[in-house]
């Protein structure tokens, strides 16, 4: 049954359907309400609630939790996502799961509270030190907020890896009809987790491997890990690339906003269509190489200055020629300016003159 | 003949704090090393003097020491407890 | 002697504590991390509590604490191990969790983290063990360095109007009124050593009760750092840390 909910209450609601047992956060607008929701739902349901000192505090608690073998989440926003990496590197280079929900905000330093897409590159490439990813989700509406957060939850414990849910502040601020899924049981504890040694050897969660050469096998363990992850967990919302010459490519907020500017296109008759990738990590590259073969241009819209933009061009190599109009700043792109770049499109100018 | 102790080799450094600290003066720098290079530390007492007291052991960073000691056994003849009261680990060093 | 100790009617007062690993460790010969690894180990064999306890290893020269320890354990980054044991208490309350840190973790990138594991009243043990230097990284100035000391990022003698005043980390922590126990011992001699014990054990205790954040700050030494002889460490701790660092109890528990 569906019901009237903000993003960041969404999410957090989700997190505790999905079995969520710990929440370590820190109040960042323009996230708050996903920390003030868990502050009075875990504590309902007997769960942990601890509001950190810091986005440090807040990611290093996710760590020991982690390192425990529960559902553990945190949420913040771009710069305390900045402050995150450090602790995000750990738990990568440690293979235990945890959820990270980003609410992005303008950037770079204090920014603004406004919606952008700033961490696309802080996030999709890892972030933090060393040789590691993340998994990265990327909703475009409350609904999709909601199941990419369970999902997230499932990914994280499959693969123990970080899965981060990459929305920004419109997205946890709206508030749109969207359902809940049911209540899930809180998870039995994974043999590798510390819960005291009873009965069993110590169990050890470290992410030092001061011989070089270890070092590099648990790297190689990770690119293993991270291949499976890239072979099965690619997701990706194609809407009119059947016919279409030109691919706009955007995710989440932006992606959205590109949906109403192409529906709008199509309506004047321009072949346009819409790549919008679910998965950012692992990104769904043969998708669009294959896409890039067959369209005419390409354009990729987002809520920054062209980050998502480098992945994209690598990818399509030459195949399609690739444009970029983008917003910033917290600057939201309205679809009136995403069809007026779509016109500008070379590819597409004959048809448009026409 | 009260108290005697043991050092175990792949343990000891030979930082010597034991040494410095047996109030008998019986631990001493042995001329033998470890397969780290320790100069090892040696118990060296003809005249029985050690008494078990396990200062030693107590400043020993390595936990390298056994300490062994004669133990009276009680006249309220609780049998066999007294002996093991002072066991392992599980006691206070005296 | 001539024949084995147990043998000639001997017994065996003292051997290493179970819940220390049978691996030599890759202290410097006569660093007192040894004797507080031993300490708490001991404590946590005279308690029963080896298979309920989840120890947190810092960075620092103590990075491979694991490694000596037969329990579950973590490896934190540096200074955010009373972080990440909370995370690990808050989930397993049942468990027994213990922080083990030295002076460039806790009171320096880790001075939040303490505090507000303090503010929250974590029921948590923290071994502070405070040697007035980084050891692991070569002797760099700490914190708890003191007026004059020579480190390496102090060549001249710490000069306390560019770099600053010591810590006291236990009086400060003792302002916290979710700590419980906070107390400041010594490692310096055999007396001392026994009292350190002692309130190690406390401190667990204090745990086991859930009366809120017990501390004991160890004050120890770092011959190689110090440029001395183990033994004169020992020494410098007795003559030099004990009149900025007082030993005692800075905050005990109040019962209900």
């Amino acid at each position: 049954m569906k019901e009237l909910l903000r993003g960041n209450v969404a999410f957090a609601e989700a997190a505790v359907r999905a079995g969520c047992e710990a929440y370590f956060g820190y109040p960042i607008t323009p996230q708050n309400e996903a920390l003030e929701h868990l502050a009075q739902r875990m504590p309902e349901l007997g769960r942990v609630f601890v509001q950190a000192e810091s986005e440090v505090a807040a990611i290093n608690m996710v760590y020991g939790a982690a390192c425990a073998g529960v559902r553990v989440m945190t949420s913040s926003s771009s710069p305390g996502m900045s402050l995150m990496m450090e602790g995000l590197s750990y738990l990568a280079g440690s293979d235990v799961p945890a959820v990270v929900v980003d609410i992005m905000r303008g950037g770079p330093g204090l920014g603004n509270i406004a919606p952008a897409q700033s961490d696309y590159q802080q996030v999709v490439k890892g972030g933090g030190h060393g040789d590691y990813k993340l998994l990265v989700l990327a909703p475009a509406t409350v609904q999709e907020l909601i199941d990419l957060t369970v999902l997230a939850f499932d990914l994280a414990e499959r693969y123990r890896c970080v899965a981060v849910v990459l929305a920004d502040g419109s997205l946890g601020q709206m508030m749109e009809p969207a359902e809940l899924p049911p209540m899930q049981p809180l998870r039995p504890r994974p043999s590798w987790a510390l819960t005291g040694a009873k009965g069993r050897p110590p169990n050890l969660i470290t992410s030092i491997h001061l011989d070089p050469e270890e070092e590099e096998r648990f790297n190689h363990h990770l690119q293993a890990k991270y291949a499976e992850i890239k072979a099965h967990e690619v997701r990706l919302v194609e809407d009119r690339l059947d016919d279409a010459r030109l691919a706009v490519v955007a995710f989440g907020t932006a992606g959205r906003l590109a949906q109403t500017a192409i529906k709008a296109a199509r309506a004047e008759g321009l072949a346009v269509g819409l790549f919008r990738p679910l998965t950012l990590y692992p990104f769904p590259e043969a998708q669009l190489r294959r896409l890039a073969e067959r369209v005419e241009a390409v354009l990729v819209v987002e809520m920054n200055t062209g980050q998502m933009l480098e992945d994209v061009e690598r990818i399509v190599g030459g195949r399609a020629p690739v444009s970029f109009f983008g917003r910033t700043g917290g600057v939201m792109p309205l679809p009136e300016e995403i069809l007026s770049a779509i016109h500008r499109c070379p590819q597409l100018c004959q048809e448009v003159a026409r | 003949m009260t108290g005697y102790v043991t050092i175990d080799e792949s343990l000891c450094k030979g930082c010597a704090l034991c040494v410095t600290v047996c109030p008998k003066g019986l631990l001493q720098l042995a001329r033998r090393f470890t397969s780290k290079g320790y100069q090892l530390v040696e118990l060296i007492d003809p005249a029985s003097a050690c008494t078990g007291c396990a200062i030693c052991a107590t400043l020993c960073p390595e936990a390298a020491l056994r300490v062994y000691r004669t133990v009276k056994k009680s006249l309220s003849l609780r049998s066999g407890q007294e002996s093991l009261s002072l066991r392992s680990g599980q006691g206070d060093l005296r | 002697m001539m024949i084995a100790p147990i043998e000639a009617g001997m017994t065996l007062v003292y051997q290493r504590p179970d819940t220390l690993t049978p691996v030599p460790t890759h202290y410097c010969p006569g660093c007192t991390h040894g004797i507080a690894h031993r300490l708490v180990a001991e404590v946590i064999d005279e308690l029963g509590v080896r298979e309920q306890t989840i120890g947190v290893a810092p960075v620092g020269c103590s990075v491979f604490a694991y490694r000596y320890f037969n329990c579950d354990f973590a490896q934190a980054a540096h200074g955010r191990a009373p972080a990440m044991a909370t995370g690990l208490k808050r989930v397993n309350p049942d468990q027994l969790v213990f922080t083990y840190q030295g002076d460039g973790d806790l009171a320096s990138i880790g001075m939040a983290e303490i505090i507000h594991a303090a503010a929250r009243g974590e029921n948590l043990t923290v071994i502070f063990v405070n040697n007035a230097i980084y050891g692991m990284t070569g002797g760099q100035m700490a914190p708890t360095t003191l007026a004059g000391q020579r480190t390496t990022s102090s060549p001249s003698g710490r000069d306390l109007t560019t770099q600053g005043y010591p810590l006291k980390i236990s009086e400060l922590l003792s302002q916290i009124d979710g700590a419980a126990y906070v107390v400041r011992r010594s490692l310096h001699d055999v007396a001392n050593i026994k009292r350190a014990k002692k309130a190690i054990r406390i401190a667990f205790e204090v745990q086991q009760r859930g009366l809120g954040l017990s501390l004991v700050e160890l004050l120890s030494s770092c011959p190689t750092n110090w440029r001395m002889t183990p033994e004169a460490a020992l020494a410098w701790i007795k003559d030099e840390m004990l009149p900025v660092y007082p030993l005692g109890d800075f905050k005990l528990p109040m019962e209900a």
